[in-house]
């Protein structure tokens, strides 16, 4: 089968290629709009060029998660115009957050996206960080399993093909053992990090 | 473990997932307003699912900024100041450079409307940029497109239309900035106020722009408090507002 030249690809082949997991795609697209997009946040946000470049990393991180997770599967208008309506809302939170002196983090734009309520954010060390801290030492297969089942979307019939279990009962039983398991770890790091 | 306690938690897990049926959606939520200890479970497994899908996203930006580091670095444009499109434009703003350069060689110092001659230039659309070739149909396009090209007097009418429906930062700075391409400083200066009062967004912008309305207007006072705010270096437009500052002395 012939390999189609990336360049040559529509923004809904490249949405498509990013959708189906290959990590070139998502690379394809964050070096075709990075020149412009960096020059065109720093004119916007009057940033230099390290916030411009965290923009950029963020927006990206965000349009992938967005697709992952099924909220993008169809672009309503071009891709460009989708990342840069993003930039857009990460400048106006940041100016709302913050004072100008502070550096722009990826993380914090990430961490943004993802949380219920801006609250849940305040300390340095949140749920999400500590969340990512402790799933990072579960091991498999509950690292495979729940990354499959939150961050993929995967049902429980294709996680079950896909690690070899009996059937889908038997995945949704080891899933629920893997919560528990990761739901223990952080309530066991959570007295050295909270002081109430 | 007790089979009750095993029974809450996949019932607390069903619940975050959204997996639950109507019947046991009544009861979590019932129970979930009298019973603590389920509260303290289920703000335990709450977080989780997004802690997760933080945890890969993370990887993912490490990934970004090893591909960043590879890449050539990225060279800055030159800004590209669209209204010069229009030969109105062109015409107007030759104008006010004739107007400022005869006022300078008529008077000493400098004028106010020389000074604002010098530092006004209408803040540019990076907001939503018109691609090239595009066909703007929609209102909000068009009032994009009709501010690029310098015609004020319909970018104005159509931001004004766009506000009464909502309220937005980005499109009280544009009205006022064509507000004042078109002179009229009191309506920019309240355009200002609003951005100021009602968003924290380009708060700054909104601060140069109205200390320029009032120098415009012969309120050097009020500009001045407005420049030694904006005077600090940490912020974008303290080199101009320094300048202003000591050309007022």
């Amino acid at each position: 089968m012939q390999v189609m030249d990336k360049t040559e690809m529509t923004d809904s082949e490249l949405l498509r290629l990013v959708q189906s997991g290959d990590p070139s795609g998502l690379s394809f697209v964050y070096e075709k709009y990075r020149k412009e997009y960096i020059n065109w946040i720093r004119r916007f946000s009057r940033c230099d060029h390290d916030d411009a470049t965290e923009y950029y990393q963020a927006t990206i991180v965000i349009f992938y998660e967005n697709v992952m997770n099924g909220k993008l599967s169809q672009l309503q208008s071009s891709l460009k115009t989708y990342l840069f309506g993003i930039g857009k809302n990460l400048v106006l939170h940041e100016h709302r957050r913050s004072q100008r002196s502070t550096k722009v983090k990826a993380e914090f734009h990430v961490q943004m996206h993802l949380a219920d309520t801006q609250q849940e954010l305040l300390s340095e060390e949140n749920d999400l960080s500590l969340v990512h801290r402790c799933f990072e030492r579960i091991g498999d297969p509950c690292h495979k399993l729940l990354q499959l089942f939150y961050f993929n979307e995967k049902s429980m019939e294709e996680i079950s093909a896909e690690l070899g279990y009996k059937n889908p009962e038997t995945a949704k039983n080891q899933k629920y053992k893997c919560m528990e398991r990761l739901r223990k770890l952080v309530e066991g790091e959570r007295p050295m990090v909270t002081t109430e | 473990m007790s089979m009750e306690i095993e029974r809450d938690q996949l019932l607390v897990q069903k619940y975050i997932d959204r997996d639950v049926t109507p019947e046991e959606l009544v009861e979590v939520e019932s129970r979930l307003k009298t019973e603590p200890e389920l509260q303290k479970m289920h703000n335990e497994y709450k977080n989780l699912p997004a802690g997760i899908r933080y945890h890969v996203l993370t990887a993912k930006l490490e990934q970004l900024r090893a591909l960043e580091k590879a890449l050539p670095p990225v060279e800055m444009e030159a800004p590209v100041v669209r209204m010069y499109k229009n030969p109105m434009v062109w015409l107007a703003t030759a104008a006010v450079l004739a107007i400022a350069a005869i006022s300078f060689v008529l008077f000493s110092g400098s004028s106010n409307d020389e000074l604002y001659a010098e530092n006004f230039e209408p803040y540019p659309n990076v907001f939503e940029p018109t691609q090239r070739g595009e066909n703007t149909t929609n209102k909000r396009a068009t009032a994009f497109a009709m501010y690029e090209q310098g015609n004020y007097e319909r970018a104005a009418a159509m931001f004004g239309e766009i506000l009464n429906e909502k309220k937005e930062p980005e499109i009280l700075l544009l009205l006022g900035n064509s507000n004042m391409m078109l002179n009229r400083v009191d309506e920019a200066k309240n355009n200002f106020l609003t951005l100021i009062s009602d968003f924290d967004a380009l708060d700054e912008q909104a601060k140069w722009y109205l200390s320029l309305c009032y120098l415009k207007s012969g309120d050097r006072e009020k500009a001045k408090f407005i420049w030694e705010e904006l005077g600090d270096p940490k912020i974008t437009y303290s080199n101009k507002a320094n300048r202003l500052l000591q050309d007022v002395k």
